[in-house]
Order: C-alpha cells, then structure tokens, then sequence
C-alpha cells in the first residue's frame, strides 16, 4: 500500500510537470498574447510594451517557465490577467463551486446507473423503448441535455433556474457546498434553493455516465446470473434477490468501477461546457475566459487542479476496486 | 451491511430530493431572485476585472467605477452630441495655448469615508493614476503642476500644449477623484492585492457593496451624495457566461436589463418581446475595416485602392449590422468632426469588384480576421466574404480569440490581409481617436500602418485643436486605403418594461456605459 502511494505520487508529479510544460509550450508557440486584454484595448503600443515587461512576458519561455515552477513551490499561482485578481484567490472562490457540482453529478450518475441498469434487464418492448430512449440519451452530449433541460425546465415549466448557485447570494458557510453549508447552518431554504440550482447542471453532467456505467453493469450482471456460481447459488436455495445482491452485484462491479474511473474524467471535462451553459462560477468557467484571454497563469493552475483531481479520482477507484474485488491488487 | 443500508438511505434521500425538486414547485419561482423594490439587477456576460479607477479601461467593470467615482467633467449623458459638464468642477477655463487650465470646485462634497473634498484630492489622484502607469495613465502623464489658490479653486499646468484636455477628464476613462485619506492609507502598492479592487473611495452615488468575483457584484447608494439621489438604493451586476441564458433570464424577469453585447438577431428578438423595453443609443464605437499593408494582394496602393471602392460599405453594413449600427461616410466618428471635413476620399464604383476577380484578385485568397468577442467585426467579416465568394474572389472569414487576434495581426505578410474592428476613441477628441488609429505608436493600429505627414499633424492638431488639421489626417489614411471607417455602432440596451431613465443615460463616447444612477423603477 506504501509503496502503491509513493509510485502513485511521483508519477502524478510527473504527469503534472508534463502537463504545466505543454501548456506553456502550446500557448506560447500560438502567439497568444494576453497583455492587450490586461490592459485594455485602446492602450498605446508604449503601454502594451511597458505591461509586457512588467510581467515578465517578454522574457524567454525558459525563463518564465522556471519563474512559474518558482512561484508554485511557494504557493504563489501568480497574477490572473484577465480579471486582475490572485489566482489563488480566484481558484479558492471557484473549486468549491465545481466540487459541488461534480460530486451532485457523481451521485446522480451513480443512482442513474443503477436505475438505468435494471431498466436495461427488462425483458419486452417496453424495455426495448426504454433501452433505445437511454441509448439516445448516453449518445447526446452534455452541452445538448443542458440547453434541452433549459429549455423544458426553466423557460417552459418554470420548475427549475437555469443559472448561478442560489438565489440568496454566495454561502458564506465553511465548505464553499453550498447544499451542505444551508444543511450545517440549519437553514433549509437555502439548501433547498441550492439544490434546486444544482439539479440540472449535475443532471445534464451526470446522465450520459449513468448510462454508460448502466450498461457495463447490467451486461456484468446478466453474464453472473447466467454463470456457475449462481446456478448452484440457486440449487442451494439462494432467493434471486441475494444470489444479484451477494454475487452477482459484486462480480460486476468490478468493470463498472473502472469505467467509474474514466467516466468521472469525461465528467470533468464535460463540467467546463456545463458549467458554461449555467453560468455557474466554477473551474470550467474561469477556464473558457481564461483560455479565450490567453491567461496563462489561470490556464496552468487549473489544468493543475483537473488534473490532479484526476488522478486522485483513479487512485480511489483502484483502491475502492482492490477492496470491492480481493483479485485486483494494487500496484 | 451498515454500508449497504447507508448507500440505501442516501440513494433513496437523494431521489426523493430529486423527484421532489422535478415534480414540485420551486419556492422561489424558478427565477435567481427577480428585482425587488430597490434593487436594479443588471446582468454582466462574462466576468470583469477589478473595478479599480486607475486600472478599469475596458469593458462593464467602468459602468461600477463611474457609479462609486466622479471626476472634475463629463459629458452630459443621454445627448448625441458631445458636451462638456461640471461634475466635481462647477467652472473652468482654458488658456490660449492650451496650457493652463483653471478649475473652480463644487463645495459640499464628501468621499465615501467621509472625508470633504477639496483641491487637495486633486494632485494625489492623479498620482496614483500616474504611479500605476496602465492604460489611461497617459491623461495625467502630461500634467506638470496642481496649484490649489484655496480649497475650491486650482490650477492645473501641463508639460505640452493639449487642446483635448478637458475631454480627458471628462472621458469615461478620465481620472477620478479618491479619498486622500484612503489615498494615505492605501498606498500603491506593486505586486500585491489592492484594496481598491473591492472598496471605493469616491464622492460617486453608489458606493462598492458586496463583490463575489465571476458571481456578482452589487452597490449600495450613498446617503450623503451632493447630487440626485440615485434611482435605486441598490443596483447588483450578476455574472453570466451566455448570452442565451441572458435572454431567457430577460424574458422571464429574472434579471432587470442587460446593457451591450447583443448581436443584430438577439437585439431584435429582445426587441420584440412586450414585457421588454430595447434602445439603440448613439455613440463614436465605429466598425472599421483595416488593410494589411504587408498582405500579398493589398500591398500595392491601386489594387489597395480599387479593392476599397469595389466594396458597398453602406450595403454591407446594412446587411451585417441591420438595427444595430448605422453606416458612415465619415472617416472619425461621426460627432467629432465637422461633415464637411469628415469625408472619405475613396468613392464606391460598382464594377470594380468584376474588374478585380477578372484582374489583379483572380485567383487570390482573401484571409477576413475578426475577434471573436465582437459580434459586429464578425458579422461585418462574414458578410464581406460572402460579397467576395459571390463576386468570384476567395474570401475566407477567420475568428480568433481575444488573446490571440492581436498577434495575430503582427504577422506581416503571413497576417490575414483584412480584419475588422469595432473601435472607439477614449473621448470625445478627434486626437483620441486618430492617435490610437491612424499611428502605430498609437496601439490600435492594428496592422502598423504608416502614413507619411500623418503623425505630424496629429501632433500638431493636439496642440491647437484645429478641425482643418484633422480634416487633412481624415483624407490622407481615407486615400492610403488602409482603414475604411464601415458604421456608427448604436449601444444596446434591454431593461424591463416601466423602468424610466435609461434613455437619458447613455454616454455619447462609447456603448455599454450608462449613467446607473438615472435609471429609475416603474412607478
């Protein structure tokens, strides 16, 4: 386990080293420029020159490279361009936003694929319709079921907001969850609210996973109940509930699990447009604005983030799938 | 087991919090908080950088810097033709030469913090904006002494004659007055967070409230202002990443207007809606084309030159801009100089563009930059590629991000030949505008763009003011063929039916500002 949490950790150092050096390599090899946006547009080619410099971006890639790398060992993420604020400051504000939005859409997609995959053990052409409607669903991207759900939800049926985090303004609560900070304050309006404004983020986020997982596990559990292990379950007087519950669950969560894994960083990536659509202040929005105003040190910090929670994420699946399935070991 | 049942319990919690959130009425209506009573919820696209009043030169962040911030001028809001007004000076006058400024103050007016201002408030504000040296630091950067005779009159020296000084402090750029208490006890400080970015100190209606940066950001009216009250007490700029989820929110009430942004088919949809009231204000932000003067087919002056008069400009705006612009014959804005002076020397000649396809074009590539931040450049370059492709000229139209498209256009010959820009000038002074335009050092200059004599007499004309000299400058870069002036934007603005005052509120320099403080609710 030791050893499985040093390799890990090395290796994440590494990938994230590779990551931060393509960053600035890409950026910089495509000329963008962010002083123009820093500055304003009518500032005089004196001006633009004189920020240039200031900031260092006149300097060689290498160099800015090995300032950054500097900073970062000292905490310090550097200047966000396009809004004039720390990154720090502005990465505090947003990863509670994402990481409440992202563990909904976890949850959600966890539910959805157990439901889902009951719905697709049905026999019949009610179930054929379902599984063709859920087939449908997996294949649409999130952008789609978002603006879809925008449209029914909020401009048709006035059910659900279409925007922000909450109608009371930002949770000044302790976790930055702002469904968890209404609960702990004991304040259910504004959980309730908060929840309300989460649904259909975390949902458009959270269906195309849910289907996928779905299918891999009910193809797992159907293969389980057909193997030897449940036929002589059976002839030993296992009801059909446990013999799914005992055995076959556990047998077919194991390529669930994983593909839990690779879901969740599809998620991730798929937040940035989510969170876009609905305008909720997280990661995936301070990343567009900040990809579009060629802000470097913002771009870095949270492709570090992502890709550190990344990581993380697949090393919890691997050790949940160690404990889930004594035949997996972790190396 | 217990794992089991608590798996059991949360997943059964979180799907009845699910179905209950899908299947019942939500308490607050569905809607992030419609307006109530005195608050004015205004929606921003995207988010803003710190609403510093040294720093703040582009974008919404200026409509709360000039809510919470007054300088000694300004233009009387809500009038097409620019004219000047005493803000935080009541008089003023001008020496010949252009040199010496003398300034009379308004008495009875107090910072946020409470401290009364005087002629003191004067040098240590334009410090401030000097040591910060950004953008707008260049409307001080001339000034060579402030000599206060007595707390409410001053003498303001520059360096070098300026004929456009007063329209300096009176830009919706131009340096504001700040606390000299808070000045002292905030100092400029390089490198770190600057109190400033989230508190104010000036003499405005509206004082900084509660700022949540990429969220919203609110103001509350300030009770001892020496003007009108404020039409709302407070007024909150909520954060938005789209403009379509803008347009909903607009339509359902759930924010109260949104002021810029929207592209020609958004403006009229909004436009058509009976719970919404939409203007289109004057302003000086004009659409230009600019010509590559390094770019293979453009380079030579007569191909240059028949290109510009083969294009319809007055059609192409119409059609790109429809009710969201106004074409131009003018070579400045519009307001900024007499017609007479202000005319484009390149005439249109409707068999040109045959003759290129035919000629010198036949077989090029026409390479149409914009930016993709700004729906009229796009729409302008996607329009003009049509009218090329159509008439047998290649034409593509290429958008680029923001931090992209400046260098981009840095690329000498490997630079698109074409781009169009929506610009505006700082203030209401043809030399802000040819300065900035027409001279390389001038930074939107967007391909470097040189004109022999063109610089001189922009220099000379800043000294005297004189229209003919401007005049001169307006035919020479009509004649290179390197900038052809397209339109007059119009600032958009959406609010909700029965809110009064915002036609009274524009700015006549540049879109997206309004007067907050004139906007008032529906009786």
């Amino acid at each position: 386990m030791v050893r499985f949490a040093i390799d890990r950790t090395v290796s994440a150092v590494v990938v994230l080293f590779v990551l931060l050096l393509l960053i600035f390599t890409v950026s910089r090899a495509g000329g963008a420029d962010p002083v123009r946006g820093y500055l304003g547009a009518n500032a005089s080619a004196e001006a633009v020159a004189a920020a240039r410099e200031r900031l260092g971006l006149d300097q060689p890639l290498f160099v800015q490279f090995g300032q950054y790398l500097t900073g970062l060992t000292q905490g310090d993420l550097g200047l966000s361009l396009s809004t004039r604020r720390p990154v720090s400051e502005e990465l505090a504000q947003r990863i509670p936003a994402t990481a409440e939005l992202a563990l909904w859409a976890i949850v959600f997609a966890l539910i959805l694929a157990v439901v889902f995959a009951g719905a697709y053990s049905l026999r019949g052409k009610v179930a054929a319709v379902i599984r063709f409607v859920l087939f449908s669903a997996a294949s649409a991207p999130a952008f789609l079921l978002a603006t879809a759900g925008v449209l029914l939800l909020f401009a048709q049926l006035g059910w659900l907001p279409a925007s922000g985090r909450t109608s009371y303004g930002p949770s000044d609560g302790m976790t930055g969850l702002y469904v968890l900070d209404g609960i702990l304050a004991g304040n259910p309006a504004y959980a309730w609210d908060a929840f309300q404004h989460v649904l259909l983020p975390a949902l458009a986020a959270a269906i195309g996973p849910g289907v996928a997982i779905a299918r891999v596990l009910a193809d797992g559990i159907s293969g389980s109940l057909k193997s030897g292990y449940a036929q002589t379950a059976r002839s030993l007087g296992e009801s059909e509930s446990t013999i799914v519950r005992r055995h076959a669950l556990r047998n077919a969560s194991s390529p669930a699990l994983t593909l839990l894994g690779v879901q969740i960083g599809m998620m991730l990536s798929s937040l940035v447009v989510v969170e876009q659509i609905f305008s909720w202040n997280g990661l995936g929005q301070y990343l567009t604005s900040a990809i579009s105003a060629a802000d470097l040190n913002a771009v870095a910090a949270i492709s570090l983030v992502l890709g550190g929670l990344y990581i993380l994420i697949n090393t919890l699946v691997d050790i949940v799938l160690a404990i889930v399935d004594p035949r997996v070991r972790l190396t | 087991m217990l794992a089991n049942k608590s798996f059991t319990l949360i997943g059964s919690g979180v799907s009845v919090m699910l179905i209950a959130a899908l299947t019942g009425c939500s308490a607050s209506g569905g809607v992030p908080g419609a307006s109530k009573g005195g608050e004015l919820r205004l929606a921003l696209l995207g988010d803003i950088s710190t609403p510093d009043p040294d720093t703040a030169y582009d974008g919404s962040e200026l409509n709360i810097v000039n809510s919470a911030y007054e300088g000694l001028l300004g233009y009387v809001p809500g009038k097409q033709e620019p004219e000047l007004t005493g803000v935080l000076a009541t008089e003023w006058t001008a020496s010949a030469n252009n040199t010496v400024f003398t300034f009379r103050l308004r008495e009875g007016v107090t910072f946020h913090d409470g401290t009364p201002f005087t002629a003191d408030a004067i040098q240590s504000s334009f410090d401030r904006r000097n040591a910060i040296g950004e953008g707008p630091s260049y409307m001080t950067a001339g000034v060579a002494s402030v000599v206060a005779a007595d707390d409410f009159n001053v003498t303001i020296t520059l360096r070098q004659p300026n004929s456009s000084f007063l329209d300096l402090l009176a830009s919706p750029f131009g340096p504001k007055m700040i606390s000299p208490t808070a000045l002292k006890e905030h100092p400029v400080v390089n490198g770190s967070e600057d109190w400033f970015d989230s508190n104010d100190a000036g003499t405005g209606p509206y004082t900084y409230g509660a700022f949540a940066p990429g969220t919203s950001y609110q103001l509350n009216a300030y009770g001892g202002y020496w003007g009108d009250a404020p039409g709302y007490d407070a007024v909150s700029f909520d954060v938005f990443s789209n403009s379509a989820t803008i347009q909903l929110e607009l339509q359902d009430g759930g924010v109260d207007g949104l002021i810029g942004y929207a592209d020609a088919s958004t403006f009229d949809q909004l436009k058509r809606s009976d719970r919404l009231s939409a203007y289109a204000f004057p302003s000086m932000e004009t659409p230009t084309m600019f010509v590559n003067p390094q770019s293979p087919d453009l380079a030579d002056p007569d191909v240059r030159r028949s290109f510009i008069s083969s294009i319809d400009f007055n059609a192409l705006a119409d059609t790109a801009l429809a009710d969201t612009a106004t074409p131009t014959d003018g070579v400045f804005p519009t307001t900024l100089l007499p017609a007479n002076l202000n005319t484009q020397a390149i005439t249109y000649n409707p068999n040109a563009l045959a003759q290129l396809a035919k000629g010198q074009l036949a077989g090029s590539t026409i390479t149409i930059a914009y930016a993709q931040a700004g729906p009229a450049a796009q729409a302008l370059s996607d329009n003009l590629a049509a009218v090329l492709n159509g008439a047998g000229i290649a034409a593509e139209s290429v958008g680029y991000d923001t931090g992209s498209y400046y260098a981009a256009l840095t690329e000498g010959a490997a630079a698109p030949d074409i781009t169009f820009y929506s610009g505006f000038p700082d203030t209401a002074s043809p030399e802000a505008w040819a300065f900035v335009f027409y001279t390389p050092a001038g930074g939107l200059d967007l391909f470097g763009a040189d004109v022999p004599g063109v610089a001189d007499l922009i220099d000379q004309a800043t000294v005297t003011g004189d229209d003919a000299l401007y005049g001169d400058v307006a035919q020479r870069v009509s004649e290179s063929g390197y900038w052809r002036s397209v339109a007059t934007s119009l600032g958009l603005a959406v609010f909700q039916k029965g809110i009064s005052g915002v036609d009274r509120a524009y700015s006549p320099v540049i879109t997206g500002i309004l007067d907050i403080a004139l906007i008032e609710p529906p009786a």
